[in-house]
């Protein structure tokens, strides 16, 4: 096992958690005027900030169809965003998920220098990139602007684990804040599989950084109050008789979210409304 | 003396007979802005700082007109080498425009050239004895595309940033491998109270006898000369022309513009530091 | 058995190559603060350009002597790609490229870098104010700049001459540049409202030996917060510093200046001087030292267009062959 305990025998993780408890979310809706939708999410320690512009005219030739309006998403890490500052090249982007390097000197205390490959980095971006745009084409009601796009732009400045969540949950507020029809609220989350030290499983929701590096995990997003997954993403390899426990659990998850982001939602409503602008 | 020719350059939506009409109402006295500020009065916007515990300073500041930038700076330990030289190397800026390809060089050069200005005295405290040194990243990321020049916005973010920048303290010797305190309430701030503050670029336009700080797009377009004009502690370190204007300009403008620049600074630096205190 | 590999030296021994100790900084030193270097500027050099000019800064006393060389070529007006939008006005692009070979000691890569793409933003602004974009609807003006030499470098670090002061080699290239472009686009026949010329001055610390020098550094050291007294450094203030001179300087302008007009296309100044008082005054004095230079680089420019004027003329007879001939070489006292 790990240096550290993920899971203590008293059922407390490295932050103090339960396994059934997210962390400090906080989230605000339209913080700029410049794009047609924005939001900025706090999720523990992941920062993420979001804006949408939509339905417009497609940028690129190939963003038109002429049945439904195209969903293009753009995920782009901050330099500053992960423990150490990544260099980059010309027009490349930066990754979601670290991997273990060899020891390079670092001033901070335990956690050990993360590095990643430019290569992979990109792919991982492209890959997010995709699976989003596919999220979100199933619960947005596309077929009323055809020959349109929606843009989604993604920027992460701080990750600690939950990275794809995060950006489901920041662009689910952005979208309906820019009013683009859709049918519910996308809410996603992440569930671990922890092996106790009697090789029972336990199910962790919500992962930190830490706890992404060393267990088995899942993303997954659910459509509204509905049980319906929308998305769901494995890295790593884990015991199918693990997986239904673990979308229990992740269900659960969504639904707590779903109810936060409602929440940010209806204050908005409410704000506007005060100010007038309803 | 034509301020429609300049429509299609800057790319404003106005027409011929609008920048007319917005050039003549600037230039009276008082002037009237479209927005009704008055000459030194900026935008309002939303500023915080320290937002992002991954990075050693960081500043977040959103602009009235939808201009929104984040600034995290972070700082490495890094070998002294021999071939990479001097210690300009030891701060590094990159700017970041979403959407855009390419770094903005000008922005980057315009941060770059007032942060190193020499006698600032930032360089020596990045140096951890005999062979290491700090190596700090700047980096900026203008999120939303500018409405207006992003000039005053990043440098004002960036500012806040590398106030609130601290680095671990220093606890082994000299001629070691350099060791940390991990006690954060120790860590030394970049830039420590009572020296030279980080720089900030304000960003000027003139037309015809007045002078305009924090111009919007369309007084950039009919601005005879917009500046931007670099302060650093108390001083001037450095101007740059930007596009926009038509023809050139007297050179007693653009030492009103210098001066006056300087007087707003001191407005703008109190405001600044500000920032942070209310919470 | 000899290694192919490699390049053998001869079997028997030689005695070391003694290189020829070619620039030495003296003449630099000589020139007084407001002097100019010579300058030797001639246009028409590249045929299938529409205009075009060599500039040469100073004119070399050897053949080995560092010097700042640039060609600019200027191609139009011509019309502007279909898939653009309509414009009523020309569109004036610049580009400054380094060639690889410009730079002393490193080699320079082909891919464009932050300086390259600085220094063209300021170079196509201070060349659009001064034509006449008006008059040439639908078309676009093309500069390209391209410096072959640039003496003492450019101020990369890692010169040596960090300490303290900041570096002239960027602004001296983009003030050569400057006047270099304005004498292609005169050239090239393009409506101008006046002719640009580009001019630097600094702020040269004085030193009569290192001591100064090790001042400066323990300035930097204390942040300035220290007040100095000012008899410990005496600043002159110099046109046209050399970046190949052993100096420091502590602040400097470059400035497009359009004479006739008597208006600035371009401002660009850096560095701080005193640390006692706000640096406008400086900044002012830098400024109308740098319009000082260019009234005096403008006369270069102004003597290369009308050689090259007098002999096109001559060449469709319309005067005798009379004073034509001289090479544009002008000095400035």
């Amino acid at each position: 096992m790990s240096r550290y305990e993920i899971l203590s025998p008293e059922g407390l993780r490295t932050d103090g958690r339960r396994w059934n408890e997210i962390r400090r979310f906080s989230a605000k809706m339209a913080t700029t005027t410049a794009a047609d939708g924005s939001s900025y999410v706090e999720h523990g320690n992941t920062k993420v900030i979001c804006s949408v512009n939509g339905p417009i005219e497609p940028r690129a030739a190939n963003a038109r169809s002429s049945e439904r309006a195209t969903i293009t998403v753009d995920v782009c890490f901050a330099a500053f965003s992960g423990t150490d500052r990544k260099k980059r090249g010309k027009g490349d982007k930066y990754s979601t998920r670290p991997i273990k390097s060899p020891n390079l000197p670092t001033y901070q205390g335990g956690g050990g220098a993360l590095l990643m490959g430019r290569a992979q980095s990109k792919r991982r971006v492209l890959e997010m990139q995709s699976a989003l745009s596919r999220t979100f084409a199933s619960t947005l009601l596309t077929a009323l602007h055809p020959r349109s796009e929606v843009h989604i732009s993604l920027h992460i400045l701080s990750q600690d684990g939950s990275i794809l969540a995060t950006c489901v949950n920041a662009a689910t507020l952005a979208l309906v804040d820019a009013g683009v029809p859709m049918t519910d609220y996308v809410t996603a989350c992440t569930v671990a599989s922890y092996t106790n030290p009697d090789e029972s499983d336990e199910p962790l929701l919500d992962m930190n950084s830490a706890e992404e590096m060393d267990l088995p995990g899942i993303t997954l997003a659910t459509v509204g109050r509905s049980d319906r997954i929308s998305l769901l993403q494995l890295e790593t390899k884990v015991r199918l008789e693990r997986l239904e426990g673990m979308l229990a659990v992740g269900l659960d998850g969504c639904g707590k979210i779903r109810q936060l982001l409602d929440e940010v939602v209806r204050e908005h409503g409410n704000e506007m409304a005060r100010m007038g602008t309803l | 003396m034509a301020p429609p020719q300049t429509s299609q350059q800057t790319g404003t939506p106005l027409s011929p007979a609008e920048l007319s009409y917005l050039h003549t109402s600037l230039t009276l006295t008082p002037p009237i802005r479209p927005d009704s500020r008055t000459p030194t009065q900026f935008r309002p916007l939303i500023a915080e700082s320290d937002i992002l515990p991954s990075t050693n300073g960081s500043a977040r500041m959103i602009w009235g007109d939808g201009g929104e930038c984040v600034v995290g700076v972070k700082a490495e330990v890094e070998k002294n080498s021999a071939s990479t030289g001097g210690a300009r190397d030891w701060i590094e800026i990159s700017v970041e425009v979403s959407g855009q390809r390419d770094d903005d060089a000008f922005l980057g050069m315009t941060v770059a050239e007032s942060l190193l200005v020499p006698g600032s005295g930032v360089l020596e405290r990045l140096v951890l004895g005999e062979r290491f040194h700090w190596k700090v990243f700047v980096d900026i990321l203008l999120l939303t595309p500018p409405l207006s020049h992003p000039a005053t916005l990043l440098t004002l973010t960036t500012y806040l940033a590398l106030r609130n920048t601290f680095l671990p303290r220093l606890v082994s010797e000299v001629a070691e491998d350099p060791v940390f305190d991990d006690d954060w309430d120790n860590a030394l701030a970049l830039y420590p109270i009572g020296r030279i503050p980080p720089p900030i670029t304000l960003l000027v336009v003139s037309v015809g006898e007045n002078i305009f700080f924090d111009p919007t797009r369309e007084e950039l377009a009919v601005g005879d000369v917009a500046l931007a004009v670099s302060i650093c502690g108390k001083k001037v370190v450095g101007v740059r022309t930007l596009e926009g204007g038509s023809g050139g300009v007297g050179r007693e403008v653009i030492k009103r513009v210098i001066k006056e620049s300087h007087e707003v600074a001191e407005e703008v630096f109190g405001s600044l530091n500000s920032v942070g205190e209310g919470d | 058995m000899t290694d192919r590999r490699r390049i053998n030296g001869p079997p028997e021994g030689t005695t070391p190559l003694e290189f020829l100790t070619g620039f030495t900084h003296q003449s630099v030193i000589k020139r007084s603060p407001t002097t100019l270097r010579k300058i030797f500027l001639k246009t028409s050099l590249t045929p299938p350009a529409t205009g075009s000019a060599f500039l040469e800064l100073p004119t070399p006393s050897s053949p080995s002597t560092p010097t700042l060389k640039l060609t600019a070529s200027v191609y139009g007006p011509r019309p502007l790609p279909s898939a653009t939008a309509f414009s009523p006005n020309a569109r004036l692009t610049a580009e400054l490229k380094f060639s690889p070979f410009s730079t002393p000691g490193r080699r320079r890569g082909y891919i464009r870098d932050g300086v390259e793409r600085d220094l063209s933003a300021q170079l196509s602004l201070a060349l659009v104010k001064s034509v006449d974009v008006g008059k040439y609807p639908k078309s676009a003006i093309d500069v390209f700049v391209s410096v072959l030499d640039c003496e003492g470098g450019l101020g990369d670090p890692g010169d040596g001459k960090g300490g303290g002061g900041v570096e002239v080699g960027l602004m001296g290239v983009l003030a050569a540049a400057i006047s270099c472009a304005s004498a292609a686009i005169a050239d090239a026949g393009i409506e101008c409202f006046d002719l640009v010329a580009g001019g630097v001055a600094g702020a040269m610390l004085e030193r009569d030996g290192d001591v100064e020098v090790g001042r400066v550094g323990e300035g930097g050291d204390s942040g300035g917060a220290r007040p100095r007294g000012e008899h410990a450094r005496k600043v002159t203030l110099v046109l046209d510093p050399s970046p190949a001179g052993d100096y420091v300087i502590l602040a400097a302008a470059a400035v497009g200046y359009m004479a006739a007009k008597d208006e600035l296309t371009l401002v660009w100044t850096k560095g701080s001087m005193s640390p006692s008082s706000d640096g406008t005054e400086e900044t002012e004095r830098l400024i109308d030292g740098a319009i000082r230079a260019a009234i005096g680089v403008r006369l270069v420019i102004n003597e290369a267009i009308k050689e090259r004027w007098l002999l096109g003329l001559n060449e469709i007879g319309l005067i005798k062959e009379k004073g034509v001939g001289g090479d544009g070489d002008t000095a400035m006292d």
